[in-house]
């Protein structure tokens, strides 16, 4: 009974440990990375500061990124401060791990300052652009000399994102919120819309999607252009089923990405199950005049996708 | 005078006028940077890698929170709400006062899929110092974007992404639905993107009328 109730104290006192970490984590990892600008461990304490600390690249609670872009070398505004007093014999700057620039105060009759303040210029432009490492080591006259150094070293570390030259980003015209209603169709999205909607037809004459489409109506959400690499080809069109057909299937046209054939794409076809069919993508190469796909939307649900020889055109794979 | 916005940026100047490269992710306008007011933070209007390429653009920017916005607030309700789910991290720069240029990242959050294997992904940006932007007229300031991804881990293909104008009108209607105010394509920010597709890579599809969403947050 009493091992019991021991038990409940300590999962109680654990539970208030965790809440009190989890609503409390975020704001002392930002008093020390935000306002104290603090970094390094006893016997040092390193508080950095200037332009290239406020462009290091900070890590969110979720552990995203928050990167600068450097575009040319920056001041970096170091002091060094020894706890205890003790005395700072040696600084160094590294740069992804090579050294830049080493400082010895001076020490008059063997007694270093215990707080030394540096202005450093770390030399990241000129290694081109990426992510560097830029460290600051100070040591203590005991880590000069080889003994056990650990306890005589601290170090301050960031990180840099140094991009290439600035582009510019143009100055735009000023906007105010938006009142009047949305622009109507414009007569290329018209045209697009007429000859997208003309090949569908035809190809639906010929009952090639009856399997699919049976003799639905169907409503045109969107219309826009198919490009190839930024290039005008033919029409896209989003399109809505005016009633959603069930468990259909059927064999459809669609197309692989190919970037050395003159149309830039590689014809196929796709064996396709679909539960519910509510909308559609249907891609159309108007120089051809010709349906190239036609695929189930997002607010359809696919059974089976099954391409004749390749996988379904897919983009990048990391994409979304 | 409130709602007035500023496109741009004035200070940084390098090339300007030259036409986008014709590629596949290539945005149909220049990614701009915008300011919510006239001295306030200033964001680029789509989000991508962390670099300046227009073709590595991802979304645009469809969603502006305000009033007492912060990234860790709206990410909570989301949460509640079953955004439960985390994507692939992508960046959005920024820039406050005269500082440099920034890159805020996040993996954003997902609802899980539908029975159609869709699932809604917004991610939020704002810098990680401070958690908001701040701005002289609209407050607390978290920026977003949004779009649907299909059969991405769930579900049988086609793959799809994008269709960012239907994602921005659901998260207003799931926000709307706990009482925070939602004024559905209120603010021009320029940034447009009409249906398209390219071949080269069409799993990407482009849908936004460049008019952002303003949630106030409570």
């Amino acid at each position: 009974m009493r091992r019991r109730y021991v038990l409940l104290i300590l999962l109680a006192a654990g539970g208030l440990g965790a809440a009190l970490l989890l609503s409390m984590g975020r704001d002392t990892a930002r008093d020390v990375t935000q306002a104290l600008d603090l970094r390094g461990d006893p016997p040092f304490e390193i508080r950095l500061s200037g332009p290239l600390w406020r462009d290091r690249t900070l890590r969110s609670e979720d552990g995203a990124l928050d990167v600068g872009y450097v575009t040319g070398d920056e001041r970096l505004d170091v002091l060094a401060t020894g706890a205890d007093e003790v005395p700072v014999a040696e600084v160094d700057l590294r740069v992804d791990g090579r050294l830049q620039r080493r400082i010895q105060p001076p020490c008059p009759q063997n007694a270093c300052p215990s707080r030394l303040s540096l202005v450093l210029a770390p030399r990241v432009v000129g290694l081109g652009p990426g992510h560097r490492r830029v460290e600051v080591i100070v040591r203590d006259r005991k880590a000069l000399n080889g003994q056990d150094v650990d306890p005589h070293v601290s170090v301050a570390k960031f990180r840099v994102n140094v991009g290439r030259r600035l582009p510019l980003v143009r100055e735009g015209e000023p906007v105010t919120v938006v009142k009047a209603a949305p622009a109507r169709m414009g007569v290329t999205e018209r045209r697009l819309r007429a000859g997208g909607l003309r090949a569908l037809t035809a190809i639906r004459r010929r009952g090639v999607l009856d399997g699919l489409l049976g003799s639905v109506p169907m409503n045109v959400l969107q219309a826009g252009p198919l490009k190839v690499n930024g290039l005008p080809l033919g029409a896209s069109l989003l399109l809505q089923l005016r009633i959603a057909r069930r468990n259909v299937r059927a064999t459809v046209p669609d197309y692989v990405p190919a970037p050395h054939l003159p149309a830039g794409y590689r014809a196929q076809t796709v064996r396709v199950e679909a539960t519910v069919l509510r909308d559609l993508l249907v891609d159309v190469d108007l120089n051809r005049r010709r349906v190239i796909a036609v695929e189930p939307g997002p607010q359809s649900q696919t059974k089976l996708w099954q391409p004749s020889f390749a996988p379904a055109p897919a983009g990048a794979g990391d994409e979304d | 005078m409130r709602m007035r916005f500023v496109a741009g940026l004035a200070s940084l100047v390098v090339a300007a006028a030259v036409a986008l490269p014709a590629t596949a992710d290539s945005p149909a306008q220049r990614p701009t940077f915008v300011r919510l007011s006239e001295n306030g933070p200033a964001f680029l209007a789509y989000d991508g890698g962390p670099d300046f390429d227009p073709r590595s653009r991802d979304w645009p920017v469809s969603l502006v929170f305000a009033g007492h916005a912060r990234v860790g607030k709206i990410k909570d309700a989301l949460r509640g709400l079953g955004f439960t789910r985390r994507g692939h991290s992508r960046f959005l720069a920024y820039r406050v006062d005269k500082e440099s240029a920034r890159f805020d990242g996040d993996r954003g959050l997902k609802t899980s899929c539908d029975s159609s294997g869709t699932d809604v992904h917004v991610r939020l940006y704002a810098p990680t110092a401070t958690d908001r932007f701040i701005d002289p007229e609209f407050g607390s300031v978290v920026v977003g974007t949004a779009h649907l991804d299909r059969a991405d881990g769930c579900s049988v293909p086609p793959t799809l992404f994008g269709f960012s104008e239907l994602a921005e009108r659901r998260i207003g209607t799931i926000l709307g639905s706990i009482g925070w105010r939602v004024e559905p394509d209120l603010l021009d920010l320029g940034n447009p993107e009409p249906y398209r597709r390219d071949i080269s890579d069409p799993a990407h599809i482009w849908l936004s009328n460049g008019r952002a969403t303003l949630i106030t947050v409570p």
